[in-house]
């Protein structure tokens, strides 16, 4: 979608009045994108996103008795321990949660959070709910009792998804993406673990090399294990292939509760089958089985988690732990893949025996039930009318479908979660030669900034989205499938920076605006797109990439898309102003002072 | 009535003539009950009928022996036929009672059968089409060329076997067929393997590879290694799918099972059978290509061949005369019976296939650029890998690049005079590339070459060795993990690869030694420098004769000469022999593990060969240690000599041979009895094949390849043993009483035995070695030459050539040849590197 003519202050007055205002029930134009699950004696709530509504499920019906209108697209959801509230987390920069007495499923009562509230938890006393503020790179914790004030404890990188353990002592929390350079030599997303009695950080757990998209978490009922699914990414190698899991893999890592340590990161993949974007995860209530919702490719895998663990722990025995994240076979024997109806399973949540997915794009719910071995134990239900895909949902679709990739390794979301945005990882995709890889790109505004990529390889999006199909996903696209890409892509808009002030600009992006103009970014970057579309020399060419001009890149959203230069080098924007510019290739920021330069951050991270 | 039944009763009414009316009676025939409802969709199977090859090679069933196009390998007496599975009538598509009809495949619309046809008389096979009501057959391809085993592809083209690659099966007389594509009209057909032994039965699997049989014997046994491989449409990513290092069974005819990601195949026990026939096995790779447990066998028949999946339980297969619907239990039920008589005549029933529509496999975007005419290899770490314990980091400095050249002709089941018990192949040496200290390497190697990769030390000794080959497509981008990693297992580098942050290296050529050894030409001259003086027949300055029982003189014996055998026998020199063993211990195979080059180093007496020597004799041994350094020595020169493993034994009937083993009884028995037997004749193996030998055997010792002196008669061991030292003999063959068997030459059984041998070097000077002036291939060798357009179409049979240079010529004839684009890719896209 071409960028908007109406200001972002009139934008951010429009959501934060529908926010008050509170929507009606939707329409049967919008589709549900069932994301979340929540479960509670019979019945599974479903977080409908777009549709603005949570769906009530009876699992001994199976069907939906009743929906419940929500203020705000919803992002998660979690029951009361004593079932009778529902906690729902609503909306984008105003975020709030939405508290739903389960009773007569009525709106009592509304708490304000951060930006893009999800992944709520909750004690199990009841008393107090943990929630997620995506782009505020923090967890916020609400006092239900009102007896003290919400606080907030920073973690790494949005966090998506929390889990509690049993005992109520301590909080793992998904961080969808890594921090620092991209260049080094260990990227890794962390898990952090918040201590819920003094609410502070006190672990952060780094993950396997590679790890990234981070999507779930999950504490086992016995409290001894947390599980966390994301990609494992084979970034140190050029994207030559994808067969035997040469490019990204599918993984779960596991946590020692206990002692906060990594134990291993084992993949799901089969050695000819991927088993893309792993979203979903969660153990039966028996602990049991260890269930994971694979969104690319439409299927749940379920595990054996004595037999998962008895083979990790003869791994540590053999000396062999080290080779568990690279073993493609690591599951033959302790797994079931189990397809399901409809497309693109996010949310996991369990009955007993039955295992719920939450399927995204097809608007549906399945069941699968553990207890029975035939095919009769996978039912899909309806949870109400959804509407024909446009050209763009399509599109959105394919973006997400690893069914499309040989062999089915990834989805174009692999490397550009979060809606085509990025991993933080460095690429080395064949597209301008061998050995000089690249950090990912975002798609925002990919299609009106011509040409793409880092080096200004591809003509426009449209060449590149095909290219990625091709050389990527290794499939040959039909022009009806890349058209839809292109329209998905296009349809993408901005979220707004989380450093805005109630929409607008702080004092301190605003004075950081002038040291943009005087230290002659706006030569290159100049508003409404923040990029000229050329390319410039900027200094940063290296041994590696000798290339001396590089394609400017568009600065909207760059709060959300470190780190920073086409190797990834700075891991801030202001480590790019400051360290990575003394050449003043790069705009004359050599000479700012520190005032100058915190200010002018201020500014470009506001875009 | 749907529209398949209504074509069915058209064709009843049209061609009601042409329906056989030999169907079977109910007696013999079980009709479509409920137990065959996995057919409920199938109305109609196509199949081929038609005789057995006479060779009881699975592969030799197409084209001419070598002997020439007179004698084929093929039976004659064909049938391509359509049977209804419910009214029990058969429809003859296609009959040929001279040709040969084969691999019938159905089209993914259901209306059409690619299949393969020797028409009449003719020698070759050929891809045809026709509609599945037998009209609009249209010929495909043509040539002086077998074609068969086709499959469609789902981007429209089609994948086949054919002997275009001109090349024969290493140790066989027939001709061999690898991988090629084309396109759906039979046009643009592109050669996309590099085998130098046969590619069997492609056919896609539902992710869009093509999943085949592939026979290779690198350094290891002939007999042993024909497993499952795939490879992307366009040739690239070849890789193993199951097997390839635990030796034995041939795997054939394999498909995917729907639904389930397994396959079903034929498993053929031991090197294989006519025909394909075997036992029907259905194999799961999750586990990975080596794993037993993999492979279920679901019937104990095992001359079953052909299956074909109609459900993930059941499957159409021919075994002998029948076809039978085979249940993943073991369960059969007979679907067609051949009538009597042709069964009488031999007629077979092969490759059945439903007649119906079927999803197509997915479509794989191209990653090889035929405009290219090289690829790119990275190798992630070379230290990760099975069987690297005691490697230390930064240890391999080098991978020396060596091909495996194809071979133009060839006569029998053994590898000799190629070598005695060793390698069947000819290697050459393309050079080397670095190896960074991280363990990585990245390089530019030709496309379509048989590559095999040695990782060297920093004194150019081999750590280890591939004992299979690589193939890089034109433009292709290939990476690998490490040194014969688990298949099952990818790998996470701990820092960026130091070979990617340079170009890829180019190989450097060695240029200071041949690229194809010759033994008498290469090597003979270095042991005639430092090692003859000792180890002749007459004594030397520093020693001799015949030091520590050793002769490394040029001498010809029956079919090596007497130094090359030596050094075989007593294992101076280490390679894979014909042994079904791989992936040996680092340093445990190759030039690290050969004591030849500790001989030449200091370690035996004041023997110190130069630089170039060692290195001349070091990668002689990496190429698998020839004696000739051309194929035309194959076929020729020998006494006693192998064609179609059956021994040359005329020297026998010669009247000085005769007389010869009467002295050999009279005065030698006594002592040479069990144990010590001699051979009575230059062709006298004793059941000591060269293809298989136990070099812990003692009878070594008095093997005919030491025994007879064709060079110097008067230097046989035969005579020189029993001969006094005082006459210049040996004197090792002494009587009870202490004294030589012969005191003198004049002694008349010793002068019948010289006779003899003469009588054979003479013999051996007409027919000429190789490495005797005036030596000249075989008539086939160049017969094959004209037909691979090497020579000219009218050179004569005994034309005068170059047999080095007409190999060059041959080889560098087969190198890929970089083509125009074909066709663009999806619109407006830039293509790698553009």
């Amino acid at each position: 979608m071409k960028y908007s003519k109406i200001s972002k202050g009139m934008l951010y007055a429009l959501i934060a009045m529908m926010g008050i205002v509170g929507l009606s029930a939707h329409a049967t134009e919008t589709y549900r994108s069932p994301l979340a699950l929540a479960t509670h004696g019979n019945t599974v709530y479903v977080a409908e996103f777009t549709a603005r509504e949570i769906a009530v499920f009876d699992a001994d019906k199976n069907s939906v008795t009743s929906t419940i209108p929500m203020p705000d697209e919803v992002n998660g959801l979690c029951v009361s321990p004593d079932g009778a509230r529902l906690y729902v987390t609503v909306g984008g920069p105003v975020g709030q949660v939405v508290v739903i007495n389960l009773k007569d499923n009525t709106l009592t009562k509304t708490y304000m959070a951060g930006h893009t509230p999800k992944g709520p938890v909750i004690t199990p006393d009841g008393k107090t709910l943990f929630v997620c503020n995506q782009f505020n790179d923090a967890v916020m914790a609400i006092d239900l009792t009102g007896a003290s004030e919400n606080s907030s404890v920073p973690v790494s990188r949005e966090p998506v998804a929390a889990a509690i353990t049993p005992d109520g002592s301590r909080i793992f929390v998904a961080n969808l993406l890594p921090t620092g350079r991209a260049d080094g030599n260990y990227v890794t997303a962390n898990v952090d673990v918040i201590d819920v009695a003094t609410k502070k950080k006190v672990a952060e757990v780094e993950l396997t090399n590679g790890s990234s998209s981070l999507l779930d978490v999950c504490v086992s009922p016995d409290g001894r294990y947390a599980y966390a699914t994301h990609i494992l990414s084979r970034y140190q190698l050029p994207t030559t292939q994808l067969e035997r899991g040469w490019i990204n893999t599918n993984a779960v890592s596991v946590i020692d509760v206990a002692t906060m340590q990594l134990v291993n990161t084992f993949l799901l993949d089969d050695v000819d089958l991927g088993a893309a974007n792993p979203w979903g995860v969660t153990c039966t209530d028996d602990g049991q089985w260890l269930c994971v919702a694979h969104s690319g490719t439409h299927e749940i895998s379920v595990i054996d988690r004595a037999k998962l663990h008895e083979k990790l722990d003869a791994a540590v025995a053999a000396d062999t732990a080290n080779s568990v994240p690279n073993d493609l076979a690591f599951l033959v024997e302790l797994r079931q893949r189990i397809k399901l109806p409809g497309k693109g399973p996010r949310g996991l949540a369990t009955i007993g025996s039955r295992v719920f997915a939450a399927e995204y794009f097809s608007g549906t719910l399945a069941s699968v039930d553990l207890t029975k071995k035939d095919s009769s134990q996978v039912q899909g239900h309806s949870l109400g009318d959804e509407p024909a895909m446009t050209v763009a949902r399509a599109g959105e679709l394919y973006f997400h479908n690893g069914a499309v990739c040989f062999q089915q390794w990834q989805s174009c979301a692999s490397c550009h979660p979060g809606n085509a945005r990025v991993d933080a990882l460095n690429w080395d995709v064949l597209n301008d030669g061998m050995g000089n890889p690249k950090n990912t790109k975002s798609m925002l505004h990919a299609y009106d900034t011509p040409p793409t990529t880092a080096t200004a390889v591809r003509d426009n999006a449209m060449v590149s989205t095909r290219a990625g199909i091709r050389f990527i996903l290794f499939n040959q696209p039909t022009e009806e499938d890349a058209l839809s890409v292109d329209e998905y892509l296009k349809s993408l808009e901005a979220v707004p920076s989380p450093r805005l002030v109630d929409g607008e600009l702080s004092a301190a992006a605003q004075r950081g605006k002038q040291v943009f103009e005087s230290a002659k970014c706006s030569k290159c970057h100049p508003a409404p797109l923040y990029t000229d579309m050329k390319t410039h020399k900027v200094g940063t060419n290296t041994r590696l990439e000798p290339v001396v001009r590089f394609d400017t890149p568009t600065l909207i959203e760059i709060w959300r898309t470190a780190p920073y230069l086409h190797d990834g080098r700075a891991a801030t924007m202001k480590e790019l102003i400051s360290t990575h510019n003394e050449s003043n290739f790069h705009g004359e920021t050599a000479d700012l002072t520190e005032a100058q330069v915190n200010d002018l951050v201020e500014y470009v991270l506001s875009l | 009535m749907n529209g398949s039944r209504k074509a069915v009763l058209a064709i009843l009414i049209v061609l009601m003539p042409l329906v056989s009316m030999g169907a079977p009676s109910p007696t013999e025939q079980q009709r479509l009950t409920d137990d065959l409802l996995p057919l409920a969709d199938t109305e109609s199977i196509v199949f081929a009928l038609r005789k057995p090859g006479k060779d009881g090679h699975w592969y030799a069933n197409f084209s001419y022996y070598a002997e020439g196009p007179q004698r084929v390998a093929y039976e004659s007496g064909a049938r391509l036929l359509r049977y209804n599975l419910r009214t029990e009538e058969t429809i003859t598509l296609v009959d040929d009672p001279e040709g040969g009809i084969r691999d019938p495949q159905v089209h993914y619309s259901g209306e059409k059968i690619l299949f393969s046809w020797r028409k009449g008389a003719g020698t070759h096979y050929h891809l045809y089409e026709i509609d599945i009501d037998g009209t609009n057959l249209r010929q495909l391809t043509d040539g002086d060329y077998d074609d068969f085993e086709p499959t469609y592809l789902p981007d429209g083209g089609i994948m086949f076997v054919s002997s275009r690659c001109k090349r024969w099966v290493n140790c066989w007389l027939t001709q061999v067929a690898v991988l090629h594509r084309c396109d759906g009209d039979g046009t643009n057909i592109r050669q996309v393997s590099s085998n130098n032994e046969h590619d069997n039965t492609p056919w896609p699997l539902p992710d869009g590879r093509i999943l085949y049989q592939r026979w290779e014997y690198v350094d290891r046994s002939q007999v042993h290694y024909h497993h499952l491989w795939t490879m992307n449409p366009d040739g690239s990513g070849q890789m193993t799918y199951y097997g390839n290092m635990e030796p034995g069974i041939l795997m054939i005819d394999a498909k995917p099972i729907p639904g389930t990601g397994k396959i079903i195949s034929i498993f053929s026990p031991g090197h294989g059978a006519r025909e394909h026939a075997g036992i029907p096995t259905i194999v799961d790779p999750k586990a990975g290509p080596d794993d037993l447990n993999s492979a279920i066998p679901i019937h104990n028949g095992t001359d079953f061949r052909d299956p074909y999946p109609v459900s993930e339980d059941h499957f159409i297969i021919a075994r002998n005369n029948r076809i039978y619907l085979l249940s993943s239990d073991g369960e059969t039920k007979l679907l067609y019976i051949t009538n009597k008589k042709d069964r009488k005549a031999g007629y077979e029933c092969h490759e059945p296939r439903p007649i119906q529509a079927r999803s197509m496999e997915a479509i794989l975007a191209p990653r090889s650029r035929p405009e290219e005419s090289t690829g790119k290899l990275v190798l992630a770490n070379i230290y990760e890998g099975r069987n690297m314990a005691g490697v230390e980091p930064g240890e391999v400095k080098k991978l020396l690049v060596l091909e495996s050249l194809p071979k133009p002709i060839n006569y029998t089941g053994g590898m000799e005079p190629l070598s005695y018990g060793g390698t069947f192949t000819l290697e050459r040496v393309l050079g080397t590339v670095p190896v960074e200290p991280d363990g990585s390497a990245y390089m530019e190697v030709p496309a379509l070459r048989s590559l095999i990769l040695v990782a060297l030390d920093e004194n150019d000794l081999a750590i280890k060795r591939m004992q299979s080959f690589l193939t890089v497509q034109p433009g292709e981008a290939m990476s690998c993990v490490g040194c014969h990693e688990q298949r099952t297992r990818t790998i996470l580098p701990a820092t960026s690869l130091q070979a990617m942050a340079r170009k890829p290296s180019i190989i450097e050529a060695i240029t200071d030694v041949p690229d194809v050894f010759d033994f008498p030409r290469d090597i003979q001259p270095i042991l005639d420098k430092h090692c003859t003086d000792c180890h002749d027949y007459t004594p030397g300055k520093q020693g001799g004769p015949m030091a520590g029982h050793v002769i490394l003189t040029g001498d010809h014996g029956p079919l090596y000469s007497h130094s090359y055998f030596t050094l075989s026998a007593l294992r101076q020199f280490s390679d894979g022999r014909n042994m079904p063993k791989s992936n040996y211990a680092p340093r445990t195979f190759g030039s690290a593990a050969s004591k030849l080059l500790k001989m030449l180093d200091g370690a035996h007496y004041d023997v110190q060969a130069t630089d170039l020597e060692k290195k001349t004799v070091r990668l002689w041994i990496e190429t698998g240690a020839p004696y000739p350094g051309t194929y035309a020595g194959l076929g020729s020169g020998m006494v006693g000599g192998y064609a179609e493993n059956t021994i040359d034994r005329q020297d026998v009937e010669w009247p000085e041979m005769e007389a010869a083993k009467a002295v050999l009884k009279n005065r030698c028995a006594t002592c040479h009895g069990e144990g010590k037997v001699l051979p009575d004749s230059p062709s006298d193996n004793m059941d000591m094949p060269p293809w298989a030998v136990d070099y812990n055997d003692p009878r070594l010792r008095y093997s005919r390849h030491i025994l007879y002196n064709l060079s110097r008669p008067e230097k046989s061991l035969q005579i020189l043993a029993p001969l006094a030292k005082a006459a210049g003999g040996l004197g090792i063959c002494k009587d009870k009483k202490g004294a030589a068997i012969f005191i003198d030459t004049s002694d008349s059984d010793y002068q019948t035995l010289l006779a003899a041998i003469t009588r054979t070097s003479q013999r051996l000077e007409t027919i000429k070695r190789f490495d005797m002036p005036g030596f000249q291939p075989t008539e086939a060798y160049i017969r094959e030459m004209r037909r691979y357009g090497i020579l000219p179409a009218d050179f004569p049979d005994d034309g005068v050539l170059n047999p080095y240079e007409t190999d060059r010529a041959y080889w560098e004839s087969l190198w890929w040849e970089p083509i125009r684009a074909v066709q663009p890719i999806a619109s407006s896209t830039k293509t790698i590197y553009e």
